[in-house]
């Protein structure tokens, strides 16, 4: 008790709170902008952070996060476009509650019911989190290497559209993570004499290429004016809003839903790479499900619209435990937050929860704070916030191109890692116009190094034998999931055949 | 799938190609079975080509010939936008390199705020007010060191 007590004094110094409030009001403004990512925003703050204290500059980041998840369903209530992928269960009712004149109801319930969200999955991950870092210190490298392996073919299996798709961006991804000196032996591989390459390729600036410079870049090539005229025109039709609150009796009897969904959104964020939009999907299906008046959900149902605002913030609790329990990412946003913490010296992994356990507890803390900001701001400007949207998208462009170059540089000082953030910006975009997924480029230049790492230990322990696929109980777990991944699609696609037959 | 698929199977199964003949000099396997360091860049190489060549089979059969670079005629200008960018930025790389920080990203942000039609007035404001705040929080207050 008396670390957690230590803990919150740390969390609520005047500057950490000043910067989580700082990373709340970014977050709120970015993720209220279509196109413009939570993950964006955390990865072009994040160098910015490296000049303040930790505790400091992860409670930015993690303001930004949460805020912009949050505040991404303002775009989903006014235009009907989610503002962050997570907020796109959120078209699916909001829209047509803003259009029967309760968009201040929608506005309101974004806000409340994603801070209910945010708070269950972040005392879920408070619970739960201590016993599965301590389970997961047994991990030798054979888990390792699977939990690897896991992450990186979890965010394949995910990834929109071909399998294929998925695969290539990942396998360059590993390919990237070869480049320097390789992790057991020092051997230098692909550094062509190069000073620059021989630590590798920087994460950050890679991060900052990809959802950055490849993101502005994606815009500009396929901006569509016709759509951002009619947007335009649905904005200064200038509906009412009407209140923000529900009547109390209403609001009580959402309540146990929603907190049977945070607790389903906390467990799906923390499958490794599930994503938000995948989990505000299969939670708002669910409520569906069991609701007493399904047939209202897509109509402008409050229950349907709040159970998919719990599940936008409900997966952050999940996917923080995935990334600091196993050093794995739960979403994009986690992939970004463990370079982070690796930069200021921290390695996400079991051994964080010992070697760096007031800084744990300082990250699970700072979830309260910033969700209990976003309560105050967001209820406070509910109204104002849609007001966001008439930011003009070629503002956003240039200060994305420009804090982009200046993050990336300013994290080594090196220029070198500007040419590498806009070459791998070029590359984020073919990879976006070709239909391809950049996530599993990302994951693949993260984890191959920990891939690498303990599939040559595993090995070397059984000398170049691969038996600890099978004699591992846990190794052999994950393996037979990370088939079953894959093959998924292509069992269901057989036995829906032989249904038809 | 479409046709355009087949040329980025063959740029991707290029660079898989490029990965493999580096990482065959540094071995697989060590007598004693150990792993060696071209180990896991042959896997994961021989992974990027395979899938290339997956890819690739995929693209040539496909039947979709229209480009994903393709835009609608209306969406012409994005592309003039888009050229602008990428000439700004390297523009700017180049005056960072050979001049001075300072001028090129005031002059990166009034190019690119002039690709986007923005009008001069903002412009000229929006670089005033923009770049020189982060010139003052880098430079001054973070120490970074911009001079290459």
């Amino acid at each position: 008790m008396g670390e957690w007590i230590i803990g919150l004094q740390a969390v609520l110094q005047p500057n950490v709170l000043l910067f989580a409030l700082i990373g709340v009001l970014i977050g709120l403004i970015i993720g209220a902008l279509p196109g413009l990512s939570g993950t964006m925003a955390v990865a072009i703050f994040t160098p910015l952070t490296f000049w303040f204290p930790p505790a400091a500059g992860f409670a930015m980041l993690i303001g930004i996060w949460n805020s912009s998840v949050f505040s991404g369903g303002i775009s989903a209530i006014i235009i009907n476009t989610p503002g962050t992928p997570a907020s796109i269960a959120s078209t699916f009712d909001g829209y047509a509650l803003y259009k029967k004149g309760k968009g201040g109801i929608a506005l309101g319930i974004n806000v409340i019911f994603s801070v209910i969200g945010g708070l269950i999955s972040t005392v879920v991950m408070m619970l739960f989190a201590f016993p599965i870092a301590r389970f997961a210190v047994k991990f030798g490298p054979s888990e390792y290497f699977s939990l690897a392996l896991l992450g990186v073919s979890m965010m394949v299996g995910v990834s929109n559209g071909s399998v294929l798709k998925g695969l290539i961006p990942g396998f360059l991804g590993l390919c990237l993570s070869t480049i320097g000196m390789d992790p057991i032996s020092g051997v230098k591989r692909f550094t062509f004499g190069s000073t620059n390459l021989m630590s590798g390729i920087s994460f950050i600036p890679v991060m900052i290429g990809i959802f950055g410079v490849g993101e502005a870049l994606y815009q500009i090539y396929t901006r569509n004016q016709k759509v951002e005229e009619a947007e335009s025109a649905e904005r200064s039709a200038n509906m009412s809003l009407g209140k923000i609150f529900l009547e109390k009796k209403e609001f009580f009897s959402l309540l146990p839903l929603n907190a049977l969904i945070a607790f389903v959104a906390t467990f799906i964020g923390a499958i490794p790479a599930a994503g938000g939009d995948i989990a505000s999907i299969i939670c708002w299906g669910q409520a569906k499900r069991i609701s007493k008046h399904p047939e209202e959900y897509g109509k402008g149902s409050v229950e349907g619209f709040s159970v998919s605002c719990t599940a936008n913030n409900g997966i952050i609790g999940g996917a923080l435990t995935t990334m600091l329990c196993l050093g794995i990412p739960g979403d994009a946003v986690s992939a970004v937050l463990i370079g982070s913490l690796m930069m200021y010296g921290m390695q996400p992994g079991p051994k964080m929860f010992t070697e760096n356990r007031s800084f744990v507890i300082n990250i699970m803390l700072m979830m309260v704070v910033c969700n209990i900001m976003i309560l105050v701001i967001g209820l406070l400007t509910a109204k104002a916030s849609a007001k966001v949207l008439n930011v003009k998208k070629e503002l956003v462009w240039v200060s994305v191109i420009i804090l982009s170059i200046v993050g990336a540089y300013a994290l080594n000082n090196n220029y070198f890692d500007v040419i590498i953030m806009l070459i791998v910006g070029l590359i984020g975009f073919v990879c976006k116009i070709a239909e391809f997924s950049p996530g599993p480029m990302v994951l693949g230049l993260l984890l191959g190094n920990m891939l690498e790492a303990n599939l040559r230990r595993a090995m070397t322990l059984t000398k170049g034998s691969l038996s600890f696929f099978y004699e591992r109980p846990i190794t052999l777990c994950m393996i037979i999931f990370i088939v079953l991944t894959f093959a998924w699609p292509y069992i269901t696609k057989i036995v829906k055949k032989e249904k038809e037959n | 799938m479409k046709k355009d698929d087949m040329y980025i199977g063959i740029v991707t199964a290029l660079i898989g190609i490029f990965f493999l003949i580096k990482s065959l000099p540094l071995g697989l396997v060590e007598k004693n079975g150990i792993p060696s360091a071209g180990l896991f860049p042959i896997l994961v190489s021989g992974g990027l080509i395979l899938c290339s060549l997956v890819l690739i089979y995929k693209g040539f059969i496909s039947r979709d010939t229209i480009s994903y670079w393709h835009l609608m005629n209306f969406q012409k200008n994005n592309l003039k936008m888009f050229w602008l960018s990428l000439a700004g930025i390297l523009v700017f790389m180049l005056i960072w390199k050979y001049i001075h920080f300072t001028f090129a990203i005031y002059f990166l942000s009034v190019f690119l705020n002039w690709a986007y039609k923005n009008s001069w007035k903002f412009n000229f404001i929006f670089t005033l007010i923009f770049v020189t705040i982060i010139i003052i929080s880098f430079e001054k207050i973070m120490l970074v060191q911009f001079n290459v």
